[in-house]
């Protein structure tokens, strides 16, 4: 295959004051990859995330996105969170701004683009996640599903190489998770890489390439979802995990 | 709500008080039989009650109306007379009002005045600044009006110049509190960003400044720019005592603005500042478009209060000699023509201030009702 | 597996463009950078401010120093409870000031404590007149300029009638334009050896209070021991007035001439300030004490009266208590407030800080260091409360969990 790396981690270390969130954690994603991480709450995997595009520090190790080093210090993650789309559990969608200008504020302060392009832009992506009839209403106006699709959009428009899902159903009622799903699964076959934390195991076993499952900062499984899911998945504290939320 | 209060200020709630469930009584009777006369002890309040309030507004009715004076055979008996003295107000009014600007011109000083109430009124209508293009529109205006302000107290395109020392009464007064009031809050918004900064030297800096300012009074704080700025400042670097004490309003309240826009920093939800991150947006990009708009919302009561505390603190110019409002009802009282009288100024620069700052505090309510419960529109 | 390109999101260019950047634009680099220029230029301006300070002492014959302390003050204070003249030095002037500044804010925050007290219950009541006269209280004191109302009460007190015809409300009290003159005790060593025992004896009661509540928290039986204590407070005075056969002459005013002469005295200025002071803060803190019997939440006192207790129990043992909680913070943060408000006073001639500040810069010239003075005196008012407030936040807090 013609894939390359674009996500590295080497050894990464980070720790909130005494007690350690990542572990030597390593990792290699490949572009296209798609990626489940799953685990216990507390184990790190939102913080695994939130290293990749710079909203979370590491003080032990490196990350490389796209073969650069991600950095606060040196502005490299500022320029590289331009190409990495980002969805946040809470939606985090601005409440002072409509849909549609919570679409295009990216494209035009960020990339500099016209007004008129941002808006067609726009649009697209809203098109894309099925809202575009709502691109007028302010967010508070929307359900918890259509929130989430329009926090999708606005990640799109940002024409991300990289897409990460910080538990993007978690807050959501049940019957709106398929939607969210669903638009998570289309753009999963449009050759995006994405790495998705989530519980939603029907969703990895049938969108992911590999899932990873985090405990006390540490990968402990990596595997395809063929194997990880196997019944002869020989992991204990993985089958436990599994058992626990399947069970639900 | 008034019967929560009751219970907690643990007044027993009288049973006859309440109506039977499901059949409210309505009508002017039952009003008074529920707020006024719901038993013997409330009976007894309302009625004492009334009588003290009847009689102070008859007192008042006397004293401003039933024996005011206005057409004194001589100016003793209208001092002495135990009633308001109109005549007083008659021959002071435009003192009180415009100080020393010069009198035939004072027709300019009023006519800024209400150039800027009108701006004032205009602006304070929520569809002036609904949408972005009527916000610039009112940008636009403001300038218009607050040039054309300038032009009339200073004089040019044909008007004789005035000079800012003449300056003075309610123009001062009003003028002391925008400037200031604008420019402090230019000042807080560095400040309060400052305050929550990642870089210590800032933060410390803004802390510091902060804190000094709030500790002490505003009076001294005058009386510093009055006297140590001279002190501080080069020989022939002279500011004139109208920009000192204005120095001093900006300084004083920038401190305490600057800690209401923290408050309303903290109260932005922390997944605001990383959605804006994550997109990309630089550190100024964040503050100006994501989050001081949502923070700035959060506190516009607050600042409404602050900006009603400055309106109200003006009136500590006269401390370093300069005559706003209350400057001038004191020069007016001070007329040795007039000696012996005060109440009639006081009362009526008392009006003015009231009249003011009860309409910024019903507006701030307002804003506070609108923005709980926003209708989101156009 | 899918590798070929996103058809409908092409590669964004900035993420291929992104490298390190040059030193300049790097966020560390600037971060230095910036805040050694923000810490250069605050150097700056007092260096320029230190520099034109130099130029300036000389030409106006002055030193920096602290020397003018020890001078004599050379301007008397009228109305000083340490009983400083103009003989004495500088410093027990800003002694006496502070000391004023203290009076007088302490006199006004119990006054303005009890009348905002009554007016939020007022304005809290269910009949309607009374809430909206305590409304109209609030809304006229709040939107006066306090420094108006200030004059409004000084003007007031010339008012009143000459010595001559003053009015007496008590035996021995004369309310006049020149004050308010009342008899005063003379105080022999009894009287100031039972003053003691009384304080001692109060800081005792406090004391086995607190022992009381431990006792009765651990064994479940109320202690007897405050009672006790407070026999003893109220007797041991009272033996040692009467076994070291303390007087009680007073020494009251008379007319002599066209002032009273003996007594005491509550000056106008001291009336108008307290009063003005208390009056204007009275509407804020009103609002205030509602507000916080207001956060009380309903079920806490429905909680309280399923108990089974009398409605007064239930002010005091369960909104008080809770309300206090929320309103302690905002009132304390008021009185300071007010405390830095009563510089005020220098406006109708009370010889507060800011008044005795104004009077040694005019006898001496040292405007420098009195500023420093003052600045310093309201700063650690300031820094006290806080420091205070913090600690009382940090020891009420509920404990969560």
């Amino acid at each position: 295959m013609a894939s390359k790396p674009v996500i590295v981690f080497d050894r990464v270390s980070k720790w909130y004051g005494p007690t350690q969130v990542l572990r030597d954690v390593s990792l290699t994603v490949m572009s296209g990859e798609r990626i489940v991480v799953c685990g216990p709450s507390g184990s790190g995997k939102s913080t695994l995330i939130g290293c990749i595009n710079g909203l979370q520090d590491y003080e032990r190790g490196t990350i490389r996105v796209t073969g650069v080093t991600v950095s606060e210090r040196e502005g490299t993650a500022h320029d590289l969170r331009a190409g990495i789309g980002m969805v946040f559990q809470q939606f985090n969608l601005f409440p002072h701004l409509t849909v549609l200008e919570n679409c295009t504020i990216g494209p035009r302060l960020v990339q500099g683009i016209g007004e008129d392009a941002a808006v067609s832009r726009a649009h697209a992506v809203l098109g894309r996640v099925q809202i575009a009839d709502q691109a007028h209403k302010y967010p508070e106006q929307l359900s918890g599903g259509q929130q989430q699709r329009v926090a999708i959009a606005r990640a799109l428009t940002m024409q991300p190489r990289i897409m990460l899902f910080d538990e993007p159903t978690s807050a959501l009622d049940p019957e709106m998770i398929r939607e969210v799903l669903d638009v998570m699964t289309e753009l999963a076959s449009s050759g995006i890489t994405m790495i998705v934390v989530t519980h939603e195991m029907g969703f990895a076993r049938h969108v992911a390439d590999r899932v990873l499952m985090m405990d006390r900062g540490e990968i402990i499984a990596d595997e395809p979802p063929s194997s990880f899911f196997s019944t002869a998945q020989p992991n204990t504290r993985v089958r436990g995990f599994l058992d626990q939320i399947l069970t639900h | 709500m008034s019967h929560s209060a009751l219970n907690r200020i643990g007044e027993p709630v009288q049973p006859n008080a309440l109506p039977p469930p499901g059949h409210v009584r309505r009508g002017p009777r039952a009003w008074l039989q529920r707020n006024l006369f719901s038993n013997w002890v409330d009976t007894l309040v309302t009625l004492l009650l009334a009588a003290l309030v009847a009689r102070l507004l008859y007192r008042w009715v006397v004293w401003l109306f039933v024996s005011g004076t206005w057409h004194p055979a001589d100016i003793r008996t209208c001092i002495d007379g135990g009633g308001a003295c109109w005549a007083f107000l008659q021959d002071k009014w435009r003192l009180i009002l415009f100080g020393t600007f010069p009198y035939e011109q004072q027709w300019r000083a009023g006519l800024a005045l209400v150039l800027f109430l009108a701006a004032v009124v205009l602006s304070a209508v929520p569809a002036t600044w609904s949408t972005g293009e009527r916000r610039r529109w009112l940008m636009v205006g403001w300038l218009v009006v607050l040039g054309a302000i300038g032009v009339l107290l200073a004089g040019g395109f044909g008007l004789p110049r005035v000079e800012a020392r003449f300056w003075s009464g309610l123009p001062l007064t009003v003028m002391l509190a925008f400037v200031g009031m604008i420019a402090a809050f230019g000042l807080a918004l560095l400040l309060a960003l400052g305050r929550r900064s990642t870089m210590p030297v800032i933060r410390w800096i803004s802390i510091g400044y902060i804190e000094l300012v709030r500790g002490v009074p505003l009076i001294s704080l005058l009386f510093m720019a009055n006297i140590m700025l001279p002190i501080v400042l080069p020989r022939d670097l002279v500011i004139p005592n109208l920009m000192r004490a204005q120095l001093a309003f900006v300084l004083f309240f920038a401190a305490y603005m600057a800690e209401i826009i923290r408050g309303g920093l903290q109260a932005i939800p922390l997944g605001q500042y990383a959605a804006a991150k994550a997109l990309g947006l630089t550190y100024w990009q964040q503050m100006r478009v994501i989050i001081l708009p949502q923070a700035l919302r959060v506190v516009i009561p607050s600042l409404v209060n602050i900006f009603i505390a400055g309106f109200k603190d003006t009136s500590l110019v006269v401390y370093v000699g300069m005559s706003d409002l209350l400057g001038t009802a004191q020069a007016a009282k001070a007329d040795p023509k007039w000696y012996g009288l005060f109440m009639e100024a006081y009362v009526f620069i008392a009006a003015i201030y009231l009249i003011v700052c009860a309409t910024m505090s019903w507006y701030s309510r307002y804003l506070e009702r609108r923005l709980a419960n926003p209708e989101r529109g156009s | 597996m899918t590798s070929s390109p996103d058809v409908t999101s092409p590669m964004s260019v900035r993420v291929a463009d992104v490298g390190s950047r040059a030193p300049w634009r790097r966020p560390w680099v600037r971060a230095v950078a910036f805040q050694t220029l923000a810490l250069l230029a605050v150097l700056a301006v007092s260096a320029f401010f230190v520099s034109n300070v130099r130029e300036y002492l000389p030409r106006a014959g002055l030193a920096l120093g602290w020397d003018f302390l020890g001078y004599p003050a050379r301007f008397e204070i009228d109305d000083n409870i340490i009983g400083a003249t103009a003989r004495d030095p500088v410093w027990k002037a800003f002694l006496a000031g502070t000391v004023n500044t203290i009076l007088v804010s302490v006199t006004a925050i119990v006054l303005c404590t009890i009348l905002a007290f009554v007016v939020a219950l007022c304005r809290m009541s269910s009949n309607w007149l009374l809430s909206h006269v305590a409304l109209v209280w609030i809304e006229t004191v709040r939107n006066i300029p306090l420094l108006l109302q200030l004059l409004f009460w000084y003007g007031l007190s010339t008012l009143f009638p000459l010595p001559r015809e003053a009015w007496q409300p008590a035996i021995g009290v004369f309310v006049t334009n020149r004050g308010i003159f009342y008899p005063t005790l003379q105080i022999t060593a009894a009287h100031q050896t039972a003053f003691v025992v009384l304080l001692a004896l109060i800081a005792l009661l406090v004391a086995t209070f607190v022992h009381g509540r431990r006792v009765r928290e651990r064994t479940g039986q109320p202690s007897r021991l405050p009672w006790v204590a407070l026999l003893l407070v109220i007797a041991a005075p009272v033996s040692v007035l009467w076994l070291g056969g303390a007087g009680w002459v007073f020494d009251a005013p008379t007319l002599r001439g066209f002032n009273f002469v003996g007594g005491s005295t509550v000056s106008p200025e001291f009336t108008a300030v307290a009063v003005g002071l208390a009056v204007y803060q009275s509407g804020f803190t009103a609002e205030t004490i509602r507000s916080g019997i207001l956060g009380v939440r309903l079920g806490q006192i429905e909680a309280a009266r399923s108990l089974g207790l009398k409605p007064l129990h239930v002010l005091w043992l369960v909104t008080v208590p809770q309300a206090l909680r929320i309103v302690i913070p905002p009132m304390t943060s008021q009185y300071l407030s007010l405390t830095k408000s009563s510089s005020l006073g220098v406006v109708v001639g009370y010889p507060e800080l800011m008044r005795v500040t104004t009077a040694v810069i005019s006898e001496t010239g040292r405007a420098i260091e009195c500023i420093g003075i003052i600045m310093g005196i309201y700063l650690s008012l300031s820094l006290l409360t806080s420091v205070t407030m913090g600690w009382y936040a940090r020891h009420t807090a509920y404990v969560d969990r």
